[in-house]
């Protein structure tokens, strides 16, 4: 495999080839990862055919995004998801993503819903040998800054190495990949 | 020769935390992805006296760029200082095509560009690497073999042997097994664990079976030409039964003279 496999590439080559088949199995993996914990997102896709996992991946590689922990939050966009269920599964999906990556010196990750700038997701990686990793929900207070309204699309998230240390008021944001 | 259980999370940690007590295992081995943001003081609290070894899956250090490099590498020496690992030992992948990153890994190109980027993590590293050789999944890994010869040859380093890889290579259509074992490369630190057929005969090491007869095979052979382990992890963490664990446990234990 010489270049990162899309579904309209394979759809083009032969399927009688090692090659195709490593590809094929790299994109089913991807599209297993996209929406097997995603109940209310799947019934997105089910109402909304042209947009379907294979346009979505089609335009993401040919975009050249990273495809990382935040493809998730792509597909939020590119779906369009309204519903704080539906961001609330792709914004989980991104966290156990961002957890599993063995670079991450940081102990922890919040990410705010979209949908409502007060409600949050955390992931803690592996606490100890006997405790693993967890997704937290939490609520910020409204009073702060730190739920401030986005100029645009985007969805915040910070970092930090202490779980039990405060969260600061600034925030990264992630801004749509597809739309830049 | 030291028996090992890897470490992958908590899960498998408790059940080899019972090998240990019944006398099954002699050290762990943390595959430290998942581990590396812990303090490594409180980890050998936890484990006592009980050596470690450590496995390195995603440093993906065939694609970061060198400035994230550099902070996994000291967050690894801090462990090996703390810790004392009988080895460390990483793997050569590829995790990205075009800067995108892949569900699993791919082989690397056999070539010299990439025996450069081995001198180079493992001297960020600070210590002697054990590399692990790939379970090829097509006939384009022929090249492993001679890259590790390059690597003992250029860069002083010898492999972490995976047995049950081998064969799963040579099932793919890569080198023959046995011609590790006929080699000049140091085998001692090993692995083993159990792989399966998926799909379009494509053979995996799926970790999620019992080790199967062919890499026992290959064990005891190379054990005959005084070159079988002397330390073996038996890696199980998919599918995860104690019992069939245990039971690899016992097997390896016979299969190996004691050494």
């Amino acid at each position: 495999m010489r270049r990162y496999p899309s579904p309209s590439a394979l759809r083009r080559s032969d399927p009688d080839t090692r090659a195709y088949l490593l590809a094929d199995m790299h994109l089913r993996n991807l599209q297993h990862e996209l929406t097997d914990a995603v109940p209310r997102v799947r019934e997105v896709l089910a109402g909304n055919a042209p947009r379907s996992i294979q346009d979505f991946l089609d335009q993401v590689i040919a975009a050249g995004h990273a495809m990382d922990w935040t493809l998730h939050f792509e597909l939020g966009f590119f779906l369009g998801l309204e519903d704080s269920t539906a961001w609330a599964e792709v914004v989980a999906n991104g966290i156990r993503k961002w957890m599993r990556d063995a670079s991450a010196v940081d102990s922890w990750i919040a990410v705010r819903l979209p949908t409502d700038a007060t409600r949050v997701l955390i992931g803690q990686r592996t606490q100890s040998l006997d405790q693993g990793p967890r997704l937290l929900r939490a609520r910020l207070d409204d009073s702060r800054d730190a739920t401030a309204p986005l100029r645009g699309p985007g969805i915040p998230y910070q970092v930090g190495r202490h779980f039990d240390a405060p969260m600061r008021h600034e925030w990264s944001v992630y801004t749509p990949w597809l739309q830049q | 020769m030291r028996l090992g259980a890897n470490i992958t999370r908590n899960a498998n940690f408790k059940m080899a935390e019972v090998f240990n007590r019944e006398g099954h295992l002699d050290f762990y081995e943390l595959l430290l992805d998942n581990f590396l943001h812990l303090d490594p003081a409180q980890i050998r609290r936890r484990i006592g006296d009980t050596p470690v070894s450590f496995h390195i899956m995603g440093s993906r250090f065939m694609d970061r760029d060198e400035s994230r490099l550099a902070v996994m590498a000291d967050r690894i020496r801090r462990f090996t200082a703390e810790l004392e690992p009988l080895y460390v030992s990483d793997h050569i992948l590829r995790w990205t095509l075009g800067g995108q990153l892949m569900s699993d890994a791919i082989e690397i190109e056999y070539d010299e560009s990439n025996l450069r980027r081995v001198a180079k993590w493992t001297g960020m590293l600070g210590c002697q690497v054990r590399f692990e050789n790939y379970a090829s999944c097509s006939p384009e890994g022929a090249g492993q073999l001679d890259f590790f010869k390059a690597m003992k040859a250029d860069l002083g380093l010898e492999p972490l042997f995976d047995y049950s890889n081998a064969v799963v290579a040579e099932l793919n259509g890569a080198t023959p097994a046995v011609e590790w074992i006929e080699s000049d490369l140091d085998l001692t630190a090993s692995h083993v664990s159990g792989f399966r057929e998926s799909e379009g005969s494509l053979y995996i090491d799926s970790h999620d079976v019992r080790v199967g007869e062919e890499s026992w095979e290959l064990i005891r052979r190379a054990d005959a030409n005084g070159k079988g382990p002397t330390t073996l992890v038996i890696e199980r963490d998919g599918v995860v039964d104690q019992d069939e664990w245990e039971s690899d446990f016992r097997f390896a234990r016979a299969a190996v003279s004691a050494r």
